[in-house]
Protein backbone atom coordinates (compact mmCIF):
# COMPACT_ATOMS: atom_id res chain seq x y z
CA UNK A 1 0.00 0.00 0.00
CA UNK A 2 1.52 3.52 -0.44
CA UNK A 3 1.73 6.20 1.51
CA UNK A 4 -1.11 7.72 -0.31
CA UNK A 5 -3.14 4.98 -0.24
CA UNK A 6 -2.41 4.56 3.35
CA UNK A 7 -3.54 8.13 4.23
CA UNK A 8 -6.47 7.57 2.10
CA UNK A 9 -7.11 4.32 4.03
CA UNK A 10 -7.06 6.44 7.04
CA UNK A 11 -9.29 9.40 5.99
CA UNK A 12 -12.16 6.80 5.12
CA UNK A 13 -11.99 4.44 8.36
CA UNK A 14 -12.07 8.34 10.09
CA UNK A 15 -14.75 9.17 8.23
CA UNK A 16 -16.69 6.21 8.89
CA UNK A 17 -15.98 6.76 12.87
CA UNK A 18 -17.06 10.09 13.11
CA UNK A 19 -20.31 9.35 11.25
CA UNK A 20 -20.79 6.32 13.53
CA UNK A 21 -19.72 8.08 16.72
CA UNK A 22 -21.91 11.39 15.46
CA UNK A 23 -24.99 10.26 17.18
CA UNK A 24 -23.50 8.66 20.47
CA UNK A 25 -21.25 11.35 21.60
CA UNK A 26 -22.15 13.32 24.86
CA UNK A 27 -19.11 14.53 26.48
CA UNK A 28 -19.30 17.00 28.87
CA UNK A 29 -15.97 18.99 29.04
CA UNK A 30 -14.82 20.99 27.83
CA UNK A 31 -17.05 23.43 28.20
CA UNK A 32 -17.24 27.41 27.20
CA UNK A 33 -14.41 29.15 28.12
CA UNK A 34 -12.39 25.98 28.28
CA UNK A 35 -8.97 25.95 26.24
CA UNK A 36 -7.25 23.10 25.11
CA UNK A 37 -4.19 22.48 23.80
CA UNK A 38 -3.27 20.16 21.37
CA UNK A 39 0.51 18.35 20.66
CA UNK A 40 1.17 15.60 18.35
CA UNK A 41 2.60 13.98 15.03
CA UNK A 42 0.89 15.02 11.36
CA UNK A 43 1.71 12.98 8.09
CA UNK A 44 1.32 15.14 4.83
CA UNK A 45 0.71 13.78 1.54
CA UNK A 46 2.64 14.31 -1.24
CA UNK A 47 2.20 15.03 -4.93
CA UNK A 48 3.84 15.07 -8.42
CA UNK A 49 5.23 18.21 -10.18
CA UNK A 50 5.90 16.23 -13.21
CA UNK A 51 8.62 16.02 -16.10
CA UNK A 52 10.73 18.36 -17.86
CA UNK A 53 13.44 17.53 -19.92
CA UNK A 54 16.73 19.74 -20.50
CA UNK A 55 16.20 20.32 -24.51
CA UNK A 56 18.91 22.06 -26.81
CA UNK A 57 17.80 23.38 -29.92
CA UNK A 58 18.05 21.01 -33.38
CA UNK A 59 20.55 21.90 -36.00
CA UNK A 60 18.67 21.51 -39.59
CA UNK A 61 18.68 18.20 -40.32
CA UNK A 62 18.60 16.71 -37.03
CA UNK A 63 15.30 14.97 -36.50
CA UNK A 64 13.64 14.97 -33.33
CA UNK A 65 13.77 16.75 -30.28
CA UNK A 66 17.14 17.07 -28.58
CA UNK A 67 17.34 15.98 -25.46
CA UNK A 68 20.12 16.19 -22.60
CA UNK A 69 18.32 14.65 -19.75
CA UNK A 70 15.18 14.22 -18.86
CA UNK A 71 13.87 14.73 -15.20
CA UNK A 72 10.70 13.68 -13.26
CA UNK A 73 10.34 15.90 -9.90
CA UNK A 74 7.61 15.11 -7.26
CA UNK A 75 7.47 16.39 -3.26
CA UNK A 76 6.90 13.34 -1.11
CA UNK A 77 4.53 12.67 1.54
CA UNK A 78 6.03 13.75 4.98
CA UNK A 79 5.77 13.24 8.56
CA UNK A 80 6.04 16.30 10.85
CA UNK A 81 4.72 17.97 14.17
CA UNK A 82 1.91 19.94 15.40
CA UNK A 83 1.28 22.01 18.19
CA UNK A 84 -2.14 23.86 18.52
CA UNK A 85 -3.82 25.91 21.31
CA UNK A 86 -7.85 26.38 21.24
CA UNK A 87 -10.56 28.06 23.04
CA UNK A 88 -14.49 26.65 23.30
CA UNK A 89 -16.66 29.90 22.22
CA UNK A 90 -19.33 27.22 23.08
CA UNK A 91 -19.45 24.13 24.30
CA UNK A 92 -19.80 22.38 20.80
CA UNK A 93 -17.58 25.61 18.64
CA UNK A 94 -14.14 26.31 19.39
CA UNK A 95 -11.14 28.02 17.52
CA UNK A 96 -7.50 26.76 17.63
CA UNK A 97 -4.38 28.52 16.43
CA UNK A 98 -1.34 26.33 15.45
CA UNK A 99 1.86 25.83 13.93
CA UNK A 100 2.47 22.05 12.11
CA UNK A 101 6.34 21.62 11.25
CA UNK A 102 7.03 18.98 8.31
CA UNK A 103 10.41 18.30 6.27
CA UNK A 104 8.84 17.01 3.13
CA UNK A 105 11.58 15.75 0.40
CA UNK A 106 11.85 17.57 -3.20
CA UNK A 107 13.29 15.58 -5.50
CA UNK A 108 13.71 15.06 -9.23
CA UNK A 109 14.38 11.35 -11.13
CA UNK A 110 17.13 11.80 -13.82
CA UNK A 111 17.73 9.50 -16.83
CA UNK A 112 17.89 9.50 -20.47
CA UNK A 113 21.03 11.33 -20.27
CA UNK A 114 22.67 11.91 -24.04
CA UNK A 115 26.20 11.04 -22.77
CA UNK A 116 25.23 8.29 -20.75
CA UNK A 117 25.68 9.21 -17.16
CA UNK A 118 23.88 6.79 -15.02
CA UNK A 119 20.43 8.03 -13.75
CA UNK A 120 20.29 9.30 -10.61
CA UNK A 121 17.72 10.87 -8.07
CA UNK A 122 18.66 13.92 -6.33
CA UNK A 123 16.92 15.51 -3.54
CA UNK A 124 16.64 18.58 -1.76
CA UNK A 125 14.68 18.34 1.97
CA UNK A 126 12.51 21.34 2.24
CA UNK A 127 11.26 23.07 5.77
CA UNK A 128 7.52 23.96 5.82
CA UNK A 129 6.13 25.72 8.82
CA UNK A 130 1.97 26.12 8.49
CA UNK A 131 0.59 29.01 10.86
CA UNK A 132 -3.19 28.31 10.93
CA UNK A 133 -6.38 29.33 12.21
CA UNK A 134 -8.95 27.06 12.42
CA UNK A 135 -12.43 26.57 13.28
CA UNK A 136 -14.23 23.07 14.67
CA UNK A 137 -17.35 22.21 15.69
CA UNK A 138 -17.86 19.46 17.84
CA UNK A 139 -20.77 16.72 17.81
CA UNK A 140 -21.63 16.54 21.62
CA UNK A 141 -24.87 14.15 21.55
CA UNK A 142 -25.95 11.82 24.24
CA UNK A 143 -24.11 8.86 24.18
CA UNK A 144 -20.63 7.69 24.92
CA UNK A 145 -19.38 11.34 26.89
CA UNK A 146 -15.45 9.63 26.48
CA UNK A 147 -16.00 10.47 22.17
CA UNK A 148 -16.47 13.65 20.71
CA UNK A 149 -16.64 13.53 16.86
CA UNK A 150 -16.00 16.89 15.41
CA UNK A 151 -15.20 18.73 11.88
CA UNK A 152 -13.03 21.74 11.09
CA UNK A 153 -12.38 24.14 8.64
CA UNK A 154 -9.55 26.99 8.25
CA UNK A 155 -6.80 28.33 6.93
CA UNK A 156 -3.32 29.56 7.24
CA UNK A 157 0.21 31.27 6.24
CA UNK A 158 2.66 28.34 4.83
CA UNK A 159 6.43 29.37 4.93
CA UNK A 160 8.75 27.21 3.01
CA UNK A 161 12.39 27.08 3.55
CA UNK A 162 14.37 25.19 0.56
CA UNK A 163 17.79 23.65 1.65
CA UNK A 164 20.09 25.59 3.02
CA UNK A 165 17.54 28.57 4.19
CA UNK A 166 18.26 30.87 1.69
CA UNK A 167 15.09 30.10 -0.35
CA UNK A 168 12.42 31.43 1.04
CA UNK A 169 8.64 31.02 -0.27
CA UNK A 170 5.49 31.59 1.11
CA UNK A 171 1.48 31.57 0.29
CA UNK A 172 -2.09 30.77 1.78
CA UNK A 173 -3.24 27.59 2.43
CA UNK A 174 -7.03 26.22 3.08
CA UNK A 175 -7.62 23.02 5.30
CA UNK A 176 -10.60 20.80 5.87
CA UNK A 177 -12.11 17.42 7.52
CA UNK A 178 -13.29 15.60 10.59
CA UNK A 179 -11.73 13.70 13.12
CA UNK A 180 -12.60 12.27 17.11
CA UNK A 181 -11.62 13.10 20.35
CA UNK A 182 -11.34 10.30 23.02
CA UNK A 183 -11.03 11.54 26.94
CA UNK A 184 -8.82 9.32 29.11
CA UNK A 185 -10.59 9.07 32.35
CA UNK A 186 -12.80 10.87 34.38
CA UNK A 187 -12.08 14.21 34.61
CA UNK A 188 -12.02 14.38 30.80
CA UNK A 189 -9.08 16.63 30.99
CA UNK A 190 -6.54 14.61 28.89
CA UNK A 191 -7.71 13.16 25.51
CA UNK A 192 -6.09 11.61 22.24
CA UNK A 193 -6.95 12.99 19.23
CA UNK A 194 -7.49 11.88 15.72
CA UNK A 195 -8.16 13.67 12.61
CA UNK A 196 -8.10 13.62 8.81
CA UNK A 197 -8.43 15.91 5.72
CA UNK A 198 -7.24 17.86 3.07
CA UNK A 199 -5.09 20.88 2.53
CA UNK A 200 -5.08 22.59 -0.42
CA UNK A 201 -2.52 25.75 -1.10
CA UNK A 202 -1.21 27.43 -4.21
CA UNK A 203 1.54 25.60 -6.57
CA UNK A 204 4.98 27.10 -5.98
CA UNK A 205 6.16 29.79 -7.95
CA UNK A 206 9.04 27.20 -8.57
CA UNK A 207 7.14 24.47 -10.52
CA UNK A 208 6.62 24.68 -14.26
CA UNK A 209 3.20 24.91 -13.89
CA UNK A 210 1.82 26.66 -11.11
CA UNK A 211 -1.05 24.67 -9.92
CA UNK A 212 -3.24 24.38 -6.94
CA UNK A 213 -2.69 21.64 -5.16
CA UNK A 214 -5.17 19.70 -2.47
CA UNK A 215 -2.89 17.20 -0.65
CA UNK A 216 -4.27 14.50 2.23
CA UNK A 217 -3.60 15.23 5.40
CA UNK A 218 -4.07 13.37 9.08
CA UNK A 219 -2.42 14.09 12.79
CA UNK A 220 -2.87 12.13 15.83
CA UNK A 221 -2.35 14.17 19.29
CA UNK A 222 -2.29 14.37 22.95
CA UNK A 223 -5.21 16.92 24.32
CA UNK A 224 -4.70 18.67 27.06
CA UNK A 225 -8.38 20.63 28.56
CA UNK A 226 -7.48 23.63 30.96
CA UNK B 1 47.50 52.76 -19.87
CA UNK B 2 49.02 50.27 -22.41
CA UNK B 3 47.15 49.24 -25.51
CA UNK B 4 47.28 45.61 -26.57
CA UNK B 5 46.13 44.27 -29.95
CA UNK B 6 44.37 40.67 -29.02
CA UNK B 7 43.61 38.56 -31.06
CA UNK B 8 41.41 35.79 -29.31
CA UNK B 9 40.72 32.55 -31.14
CA UNK B 10 37.38 33.25 -31.20
CA UNK B 11 35.59 31.96 -34.55
CA UNK B 12 32.33 30.58 -35.55
CA UNK B 13 33.57 27.25 -37.32
CA UNK B 14 31.46 25.46 -40.05
CA UNK B 15 32.73 22.02 -39.39
CA UNK B 16 35.20 21.34 -36.38
CA UNK B 17 35.25 21.18 -32.05
CA UNK B 18 33.15 21.14 -29.06
CA UNK B 19 30.35 19.20 -27.62
CA UNK B 20 29.21 20.30 -24.21
CA UNK B 21 26.94 23.16 -22.33
CA UNK B 22 27.81 27.46 -20.90
CA UNK B 23 28.92 30.99 -21.42
CA UNK B 24 32.27 31.51 -20.38
CA UNK B 25 33.89 35.44 -20.21
CA UNK B 26 36.89 36.87 -21.83
CA UNK B 27 39.43 37.32 -19.86
CA UNK B 28 43.21 38.76 -19.79
CA UNK B 29 45.74 38.85 -17.76
CA UNK B 30 46.45 42.99 -16.92
CA UNK B 31 49.51 44.34 -14.75
CA UNK B 32 49.99 42.96 -11.52
CA UNK B 33 48.59 39.20 -12.72
CA UNK B 34 45.13 39.45 -12.03
CA UNK B 35 42.76 38.02 -14.34
CA UNK B 36 39.94 40.92 -15.54
CA UNK B 37 36.80 40.46 -17.90
CA UNK B 38 36.95 42.43 -21.29
CA UNK B 39 34.38 44.45 -20.75
CA UNK B 40 33.37 48.22 -22.84
CA UNK B 41 33.34 51.28 -20.00
CA UNK B 42 31.20 53.48 -22.54
CA UNK B 43 28.06 53.82 -24.32
CA UNK B 44 27.24 53.52 -26.86
CA UNK B 45 29.67 51.78 -28.26
CA UNK B 46 30.23 53.18 -31.73
CA UNK B 47 30.59 50.74 -35.03
CA UNK B 48 31.56 50.83 -38.90
CA UNK B 49 30.75 49.08 -41.41
CA UNK B 50 33.39 48.20 -44.45
CA UNK B 51 31.41 49.34 -48.28
CA UNK B 52 32.24 46.07 -49.35
CA UNK B 53 29.44 44.00 -51.01
CA UNK B 54 29.72 39.70 -51.83
CA UNK B 55 27.36 38.20 -53.44
CA UNK B 56 23.95 38.54 -52.64
CA UNK B 57 24.65 40.32 -49.54
CA UNK B 58 25.56 44.56 -49.95
CA UNK B 59 26.89 46.24 -47.83
CA UNK B 60 24.20 48.33 -47.06
CA UNK B 61 22.30 44.47 -46.54
CA UNK B 62 24.69 43.90 -44.12
CA UNK B 63 24.69 46.93 -42.17
CA UNK B 64 20.83 46.43 -41.63
CA UNK B 65 21.59 43.08 -40.74
CA UNK B 66 24.14 43.50 -37.96
CA UNK B 67 22.26 46.72 -36.98
CA UNK B 68 19.65 43.69 -35.37
CA UNK B 69 22.32 41.56 -34.13
CA UNK B 70 23.16 44.74 -32.39
CA UNK B 71 20.11 45.05 -31.06
CA UNK B 72 18.99 41.42 -30.32
CA UNK B 73 22.18 42.19 -27.26
CA UNK B 74 20.77 45.47 -26.56
CA UNK B 75 17.44 44.01 -26.24
CA UNK B 76 18.15 41.61 -22.40
CA UNK B 77 16.11 43.01 -19.89
CA UNK B 78 18.71 42.19 -17.42
CA UNK B 79 22.15 44.28 -18.87
CA UNK B 80 22.81 47.62 -20.34
CA UNK B 81 24.29 47.61 -23.64
CA UNK B 82 23.94 50.06 -26.72
CA UNK B 83 25.49 51.17 -29.58
CA UNK B 84 25.44 52.95 -32.85
CA UNK B 85 26.22 52.91 -36.26
CA UNK B 86 29.12 55.60 -37.31
CA UNK B 87 28.91 55.05 -40.93
CA UNK B 88 30.24 53.10 -43.74
CA UNK B 89 33.98 52.94 -44.06
CA UNK B 90 36.79 51.66 -46.72
CA UNK B 91 38.54 49.80 -44.39
CA UNK B 92 38.59 46.63 -43.51
CA UNK B 93 37.69 44.90 -40.14
CA UNK B 94 41.29 43.40 -39.03
CA UNK B 95 43.08 46.86 -38.31
CA UNK B 96 44.13 48.34 -35.06
CA UNK B 97 42.83 51.81 -36.07
CA UNK B 98 40.87 53.01 -32.82
CA UNK B 99 38.11 52.41 -34.81
CA UNK B 100 35.34 49.03 -34.35
CA UNK B 101 35.20 47.87 -37.70
CA UNK B 102 32.44 44.72 -39.27
CA UNK B 103 32.64 43.68 -42.46
CA UNK B 104 33.29 41.15 -45.35
CA UNK B 105 36.87 40.12 -45.70
CA UNK B 106 38.34 37.24 -48.19
CA UNK B 107 40.14 34.87 -45.76
CA UNK B 108 41.33 31.25 -47.90
CA UNK B 109 43.67 30.56 -45.17
CA UNK B 110 41.08 30.43 -42.56
CA UNK B 111 38.90 27.72 -44.56
CA UNK B 112 36.97 26.72 -41.62
CA UNK B 113 36.30 30.06 -39.79
CA UNK B 114 33.24 31.25 -40.54
CA UNK B 115 33.63 34.77 -38.94
CA UNK B 116 36.60 36.06 -36.56
CA UNK B 117 36.56 38.82 -33.35
CA UNK B 118 39.70 40.79 -32.93
CA UNK B 119 40.15 43.01 -30.00
CA UNK B 120 41.97 46.17 -28.68
CA UNK B 121 42.28 46.37 -25.28
CA UNK B 122 43.53 48.65 -22.58
CA UNK B 123 45.88 46.02 -20.64
CA UNK B 124 46.09 47.60 -17.12
CA UNK B 125 42.04 47.66 -16.43
CA UNK B 126 40.77 44.92 -19.20
CA UNK B 127 38.78 47.80 -21.07
CA UNK B 128 37.94 46.85 -24.91
CA UNK B 129 38.82 49.80 -26.98
CA UNK B 130 38.37 48.76 -30.23
CA UNK B 131 36.64 45.37 -31.73
CA UNK B 132 36.58 44.26 -34.98
CA UNK B 133 34.25 41.33 -36.75
CA UNK B 134 35.44 39.98 -39.97
CA UNK B 135 33.03 37.73 -42.11
CA UNK B 136 34.82 35.35 -44.53
CA UNK B 137 33.73 35.63 -47.86
CA UNK B 138 34.94 32.70 -49.16
CA UNK B 139 31.62 31.09 -47.37
CA UNK B 140 28.08 31.82 -49.47
CA UNK B 141 26.31 34.41 -47.21
CA UNK B 142 22.49 35.43 -46.60
CA UNK B 143 20.34 38.21 -45.60
CA UNK B 144 16.91 36.25 -46.34
CA UNK B 145 14.60 36.61 -43.74
CA UNK B 146 13.77 33.19 -43.63
CA UNK B 147 17.53 32.00 -44.53
CA UNK B 148 19.03 30.22 -47.41
CA UNK B 149 19.68 26.87 -47.34
CA UNK B 150 22.54 26.84 -49.66
CA UNK B 151 24.26 29.72 -47.54
CA UNK B 152 25.11 30.78 -44.19
CA UNK B 153 22.63 33.34 -42.31
CA UNK B 154 24.70 36.40 -41.51
CA UNK B 155 22.37 38.00 -38.73
CA UNK B 156 22.76 34.46 -36.83
CA UNK B 157 26.55 34.77 -37.09
CA UNK B 158 26.54 38.03 -36.36
CA UNK B 159 24.52 37.62 -32.79
CA UNK B 160 27.49 35.01 -32.04
CA UNK B 161 30.19 37.39 -33.00
CA UNK B 162 28.47 40.33 -31.51
CA UNK B 163 28.50 38.48 -28.19
CA UNK B 164 32.37 38.38 -28.36
CA UNK B 165 32.78 41.73 -29.27
CA UNK B 166 30.77 42.64 -26.15
CA UNK B 167 33.19 40.02 -24.20
CA UNK B 168 31.58 36.78 -23.95
CA UNK B 169 33.51 33.83 -24.78
CA UNK B 170 32.46 30.54 -25.72
CA UNK B 171 29.45 28.23 -24.60
CA UNK B 172 29.91 24.74 -24.78
CA UNK B 173 26.36 24.04 -24.46
CA UNK B 174 25.98 21.97 -27.15
CA UNK B 175 26.45 18.35 -28.63
CA UNK B 176 27.77 17.37 -31.71
CA UNK B 177 28.88 14.77 -34.05
CA UNK B 178 32.11 13.06 -36.12
CA UNK B 179 31.67 13.47 -39.70
CA UNK B 180 34.27 13.01 -42.29
CA UNK B 181 35.91 16.82 -41.61
CA UNK B 182 35.45 17.56 -38.88
CA UNK B 183 31.94 18.02 -36.38
CA UNK B 184 28.63 18.64 -37.32
CA UNK B 185 26.39 20.19 -34.40
CA UNK B 186 23.12 17.66 -33.42
CA UNK B 187 21.62 20.57 -30.75
CA UNK B 188 23.10 23.63 -29.17
CA UNK B 189 21.34 25.91 -26.81
CA UNK B 190 23.72 29.13 -26.85
CA UNK B 191 24.41 31.42 -29.38
CA UNK B 192 27.56 31.14 -28.13
CA UNK B 193 28.47 27.62 -29.29
CA UNK B 194 31.34 27.50 -31.26
CA UNK B 195 30.20 25.34 -33.70
CA UNK B 196 28.00 27.22 -36.41
CA UNK B 197 24.99 25.46 -37.34
CA UNK B 198 24.51 23.90 -40.67
CA UNK B 199 23.32 26.23 -44.13
CA UNK B 200 20.00 28.19 -43.74
CA UNK B 201 19.64 27.63 -40.26
CA UNK B 202 18.31 31.08 -38.70
CA UNK B 203 18.13 29.95 -34.84
CA UNK B 204 20.68 31.66 -33.40
CA UNK B 205 19.04 35.10 -34.15
CA UNK B 206 17.65 34.39 -31.22
CA UNK B 207 19.41 34.59 -27.51
CA UNK B 208 19.38 31.81 -25.00
CA UNK B 209 19.47 31.20 -21.23
CA UNK B 210 23.10 31.22 -21.21
CA UNK B 211 23.94 33.86 -23.56
CA UNK B 212 21.29 36.31 -21.45
CA UNK B 213 23.05 35.05 -18.23
CA UNK B 214 26.17 35.70 -19.44
CA UNK B 215 25.27 39.02 -21.24
CA UNK B 216 23.61 40.21 -17.64
CA UNK B 217 26.97 39.07 -15.78
CA UNK B 218 29.14 41.20 -17.81
CA UNK B 219 26.67 44.58 -17.60
CA UNK B 220 24.15 43.42 -15.64
CA UNK B 221 21.66 45.69 -14.00
CA UNK B 222 20.16 45.87 -10.42
CA UNK B 223 17.23 44.37 -11.13
CA UNK B 224 19.90 41.40 -12.03
CA UNK B 225 21.83 41.22 -9.59
CA UNK B 226 18.58 41.71 -6.94
CA UNK B 227 16.47 38.96 -8.48
CA UNK B 228 18.89 36.43 -9.79
CA UNK B 229 21.25 33.86 -8.08
CA UNK B 230 24.20 32.21 -8.66
CA UNK B 231 25.40 28.17 -7.89
CA UNK B 232 29.19 27.73 -6.69
CA UNK B 233 31.32 24.81 -5.75
CA UNK B 234 34.20 22.80 -6.76
CA UNK B 235 34.41 19.59 -9.31
CA UNK B 236 36.26 16.89 -7.51
CA UNK B 237 37.99 13.51 -8.65
CA UNK B 238 38.91 11.05 -5.62
CA UNK B 239 39.68 13.94 -3.33
CA UNK B 240 41.33 16.22 -6.34
CA UNK B 241 40.13 19.50 -7.86
CA UNK B 242 39.09 18.61 -11.58
CA UNK B 243 40.09 21.87 -14.03
CA UNK B 244 38.18 22.36 -17.01
CA UNK B 245 35.05 20.62 -15.78
CA UNK B 246 31.83 21.50 -17.41
CA UNK B 247 28.80 22.33 -15.33
CA UNK B 248 25.61 22.69 -16.24
CA UNK B 249 23.05 24.29 -14.39
CA UNK B 250 18.92 22.85 -15.04
CA UNK B 251 16.14 24.89 -13.55
CA UNK B 252 13.67 22.84 -12.83
CA UNK B 253 10.80 24.90 -12.84
CA UNK B 254 11.46 26.95 -16.52
CA UNK B 255 13.96 23.87 -17.75
CA UNK B 256 16.64 26.76 -19.08
CA UNK B 257 20.06 25.45 -19.04
CA UNK B 258 23.05 27.80 -18.26
CA UNK B 259 26.57 26.69 -18.00
CA UNK B 260 30.08 27.40 -16.61
CA UNK B 261 33.53 26.10 -16.27
CA UNK B 262 35.39 25.10 -13.07
CA UNK B 263 38.44 27.41 -13.83
CA UNK B 264 41.18 27.14 -11.30
CA UNK B 265 43.48 25.23 -9.65
CA UNK B 266 40.89 24.27 -6.84
CA UNK B 267 38.59 23.29 -9.42
CA UNK B 268 36.16 25.99 -8.66
CA UNK B 269 33.14 27.19 -10.59
CA UNK B 270 30.22 29.95 -10.15
CA UNK B 271 27.27 29.94 -12.36
CA UNK B 272 25.57 33.44 -11.89
CA UNK B 273 22.03 34.45 -13.68
CA UNK B 274 20.33 31.86 -12.18
CA UNK B 275 16.43 32.17 -11.99
CA UNK B 276 15.59 31.31 -8.24
CA UNK B 277 14.39 28.05 -7.62
CA UNK B 278 15.59 24.55 -7.94
CA UNK B 279 18.30 23.60 -9.69
CA UNK B 280 20.40 20.00 -11.14
CA UNK B 281 23.85 20.22 -11.58
CA UNK B 282 26.03 18.00 -14.47
CA UNK B 283 29.01 17.73 -14.96
CA UNK B 284 30.78 17.14 -17.95
CA UNK B 285 34.40 16.92 -19.46
CA UNK B 286 35.46 18.75 -22.72
CA UNK B 287 36.74 15.74 -23.82
CA UNK B 288 36.07 15.71 -27.73
CA UNK B 289 36.88 18.95 -28.18
CA UNK B 290 39.17 21.60 -29.80
CA UNK B 291 40.11 23.32 -26.25
CA UNK B 292 41.39 26.26 -27.35
CA UNK B 293 37.93 27.56 -28.29
CA UNK B 294 37.10 27.78 -24.49
CA UNK B 295 40.58 28.04 -22.93
CA UNK B 296 44.58 29.40 -23.89
CA UNK B 297 46.29 26.45 -24.89
CA UNK B 298 48.20 26.07 -21.73
CA UNK B 299 45.23 26.13 -19.48
CA UNK B 300 45.36 22.14 -18.34
CA UNK B 301 42.06 20.86 -18.75
CA UNK B 302 40.85 17.21 -17.33
CA UNK B 303 38.67 15.19 -19.43
CA UNK B 304 39.40 11.85 -18.25
CA UNK B 305 35.82 11.73 -15.52
CA UNK B 306 32.36 10.19 -16.60
CA UNK B 307 29.20 12.69 -16.94
CA UNK B 308 27.90 13.12 -13.75
CA UNK B 309 24.78 14.90 -11.95
CA UNK B 310 25.34 16.31 -8.59
CA UNK B 311 23.25 14.31 -5.83
CA UNK B 312 21.34 16.90 -4.63
CA UNK B 313 18.69 19.43 -5.91
CA UNK B 314 20.07 22.92 -5.48
CA UNK B 315 18.40 25.65 -4.34
CA UNK B 316 19.08 29.20 -5.87
CA UNK B 317 17.72 32.38 -4.01
CA UNK B 318 17.03 35.57 -5.22
CA UNK B 319 20.17 38.10 -5.38
CA UNK B 320 22.01 35.43 -3.26
CA UNK B 321 23.98 31.92 -3.83
CA UNK B 322 23.94 28.64 -3.18
CA UNK B 323 27.70 27.56 -2.13
CA UNK B 324 29.87 25.06 -1.31
CA UNK B 325 28.62 22.45 -3.91
CA UNK B 326 30.90 19.50 -4.38
CA UNK B 327 30.40 17.12 -7.17
CA UNK B 328 32.21 14.25 -7.13
CA UNK B 329 33.50 12.89 -10.16
CA UNK B 330 35.08 9.00 -11.45
CA UNK B 331 37.29 8.62 -13.84
CA UNK B 332 36.02 7.03 -17.12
Amino acid sequence: MSATERVSAFLVASAAFVLLTATSAGAQVPTAGSWEFTGGVVYVGGFDIGPLAAELTPNSGTTGRITLFDTDSRVKPSPGVLAKIGVFLSPSFALEGGLRYTRPVFETDISGDFEEADDLTAEQTLSQYLFDVTAVWHFRGSGDARTMPFVYGGGGYLRELHEGNALVEDGIEFHAGGGVKWWFGASARWGFRAQGGISARDGSEFEPEKKRRVIPEASGSIVWVF
Amino acid sequence: MTRRRVVLAIVAVCALTVPASAYLKLGTVVVGGRTMSLRWQDFPISYFVTNTDVAQVSATQFQATVTRAFNTWHAVETAETSSRFAGFVAAPPNRSDGASVLGFLSRPDQDRTLAATSFTIDDTTGEILESDIYFNSIFPWSTAEAGNTERFDVESIAVHEIGHFLGLSHSALGETELQPGGRRVIGAESVMFPIAFSRGNISDRQLRADDIAGISDLYGTRAFTRDFGSISGRVTKNGRPVKGAHVVAFSTQSGKLIGGFSLNDDGEFVIAGLQPGPHILRAEPLDDADLTSFFDEDFEVDVDFRVTFYERVVAVPRGGGANDVEIKVTSK
